[in-house]
């Protein structure tokens, strides 16, 4: 499950400027995608091969926030990490990609991306919005294909600030 | 002993006769309906009886309704599975194994061209349509993407039929959508909001499916062997049945990598800067990757067509439809086939479904599963959509340019490191990557940028998270 987390709020008032830091887990998502065969059902089974590249968004849905840090933390044991971040026209873009390493052993976590925002006062006048889309998602194994059967919450995270 | 069997078989062999009597009796009079129009509108085409009607009054089909709606049916909701029945998907990981081709003009396009292809396969009684036209598709593509090629001269489509691969329609056909849960979570008030992802489930009900979701389960599940899982023609049942006659089956499974998609764009032109763009990308992608897997609604005289450039007599559709684009000819082949007049330099396509008429130069050629016993040998031909149409919204819904065309892709070509090492310091690493990722996002590529940095399988004039994969996978590949 792919799902995004908030903590970390302070609001801002007219003479200071708030923060909120938001997590994307992934838990459970290296150990489904490292089975290469998915028997869900007699006649139903996908296969993949390991993760490579992941993808997926965030749409603020609000105004008067500006990004403050974006934080990787090493995810995967045995592979190097090729993460980067973009801004769009509609949010932010994550992609984590994975080269396989042997000598990186450390053990990873579960968070995909540890992301914190700056925001301002006229953030509280609508509240706070944030949502995973569902365009811009990819999770692609190592032969390229879609791993299938991953799921994203896409539910709308609001926090009245009134 | 003798007179018993020659008893039973009469008793079996009358029915059938008469069956197959009234079926034809009804085939010919629609027939003769057709001709008329035909006749009255000036078309260039012909009408005949489909000699396959035969088999299905042989089979015990009466009705030519009957028939048509196994063709060409419009979508019938049985109950609601309950979800924990089958497999489900998530529509956005249907988006994410899709990419849309944009011709590059890499290679020289011919006046025509018929790119290699599967034989004519028949669907019988079910509605099945959409099963045939994505595995004929998959089969092509298999051919031409591996080098597979017949090159020839000849504008009859089954000169470039080859048949080194089969494919099962009937395990494609199992794996449906469930249209009930799917038209459920669009219409129901709990899930109808801006970010819920429509959830697909599977079914084997056999009541139209779709090629979107066909070609996602060609990549999650892959497909097997006719032989392993052969079609039931005839078999009369609501239900498309599992039946793996070989119980290794799942060791010849084929998939492929991702699917390529040239999306409708006659009003927006998102993706196309013109017309011309919009077909050459069609054309590339059948020289290139293989025959489409297309969409039509199906006018009622479509059933009676026999040779000839098909256009509708008559306003309004039966039904959707999935056929196969095999390719395109010239006015010069339909000149030698003897279809128009050796005078003639366009063919006036005037449609009922329309506002104005517009004239064809150039017509694709799209192979159907409705046996080769019915049309041109199991083909038909459609005008190509002229400038005029394509930008004055003449695209109706029976010519394939109205609807998603797909075909699967399986990225055989192997990259080298001279692809990916764009500071030419004779290794790809994350320096490399880094140089990638700055350029993401260039829809239009200047030249010097789609040499170094376009450089996903196939390439495709942008540069996006498909070059970023195919980099990641050629480093993990090492």
């Amino acid at each position: 499950m792919i799902a995004l987390h908030v903590t970390d709020l302070n609001l801002p008032t007219e003479n200071a400027s708030g923060s909120v830091t938001l997590h994307f887990t992934g838990n459970n998502l290296k150990q489904y995608c490292s089975q290469p065969v998915h028997d869900y059902f007699q006649n139903d089974t996908t296969r993949n091969s390991e993760l490579m590249y992941l993808q997926f968004g965030l749409d603020l849905l609000f105004e008067a926030a500006s990004i403050t840090s974006v934080k990787f933390p090493h995810f995967r044991q045995g592979y190097e990490d090729f993460s980067f971040y973009k801004e769009t026209y509609w949010g932010l873009s994550f992609s984590r990609a994975f080269v396989e390493n042997d000598n990186n052993t450390a053990e990873g976590t579960e968070v995909l991306v540890t992301l914190e925002l700056a925001l301002d006062v006229s953030s509280l006048k609508y509240g706070l919005y944030f949502v995973i889309p569902y365009s811009g998602l990819y999770l692609r194994d190592q032969d390229n294909r879609t791993i299938d059967g991953v799921q994203v919450d896409h539910s709308i995270i609001h926090i009245p600030t009134q | 002993m003798k007179t018993i069997i020659i008893t039973i078989m009469l008793a079996f062999c009358i029915p059938l006769t008469i069956f197959s009597s009234e079926l034809l009796l009804q085939a010919q009079q629609e027939c003769k309906r057709v001709q008329k129009q035909i006749e009255e509108r000036n078309a260039p085409w012909m009408a005949k009886v489909p000699e396959v009607l035969k088999r299905y009054g042989a089979n015990g089909v009466e009705e030519l309704d009957f028939v048509y709606e196994k063709w060409a049916g419009e979508l019938q909701l049985l109950e609601k599975e309950d979800v924990n029945q089958r497999a489900t998907a998530q529509a956005s990981f249907f988006q994410s194994s899709q990419c849309v081709y944009k011709a590059i003009g890499d290679i020289e396009l011919p006046s025509r061209f018929i790119t290699t292809h599967s034989s004519v396969k028949d669907q019988a009684t079910h509605g099945s349509c959409w099963a045939f036209g994505v595995v004929s598709s998959f089969e092509s593509a298999k051919m031409v993407q591996e080098g597979q090629k017949i090159i020839s001269e000849s504008f009859f489509p089954q000169d470039f039929q080859d048949d080194c691969y089969d494919f099962s329609e009937q395990f494609v056909a199992y794996h449906n959508i469930d249209w009930e849960i799917y038209r459920h979570w669009f219409y129901n008030a709990d899930t109808q909001s801006s970010e819920s992802d429509p959830i697909i489930q599977d079914s084997a009900k056999d009541k139209g499916g779709n090629k979107f979701f066909a070609t996602y389960n060609l990549i999650r599940y892959g497909i097997p062997l006719e032989t392993d899982f052969p079609y039931r023609k005839f078999d009369f049942s609501d239900y498309i049945r599992w039946n793996p006659t070989n119980n290794q089956w799942e060791d010849h499974l084929e998939r492929s990598i991702k699917t390529l998609t040239i999306p409708v764009d006659y009003d927006y032109q998102y993706y196309y800067d013109s017309r011309d763009h919009y077909v050459n990308s069609i054309k590339e992608t059948l020289v290139k990757f293989g025959a489409l897997a297309v969409s039509i609604k199906v006018p009622q005289d479509l059933y009676s067509y026999h040779s000839g450039v098909y256009i509708p007599t008559r306003s309004g559709y039966t039904g959707g439809h999935c056929v196969t684009l095999v390719g395109w000819l010239d006015i010069q082949a339909l000149k030698l086939l003897g279809w128009i007049p050796g005078n003639l330099v366009s063919v006036v396509v005037d449609d009922p479904n329309g506002y104005e008429t517009w004239e064809a130069t150039e017509f694709w050629v799209i192979k159907n599963s409705w046996n080769t016993a019915w049309g041109w040998n199991g083909y038909y031909i459609q005008p190509i959509a002229s400038e005029k149409a394509y930008n004055g919204c003449e695209i109706q819904n029976w010519m394939i340019e109205s609807d998603l065309m797909t075909v699967s892709y399986f990225e055989l070509d192997n990259r080298t490191a001279e692809h990916f090492d764009f500071n030419n310091d004779n290794k790809v690493d994350g320096v490399d990557y880094n140089l990638l990722i700055q350029q993401i996002g260039t829809d239009e590529v200047p030249v010097a940028y789609a040499v170094r940095y376009d450089c996903s399988r196939p390439m495709d004039g942008k540069i996006d998270i498909e070059d970023l994969t195919s980099f990641l996978k050629y480093l993990n590949g090492q």
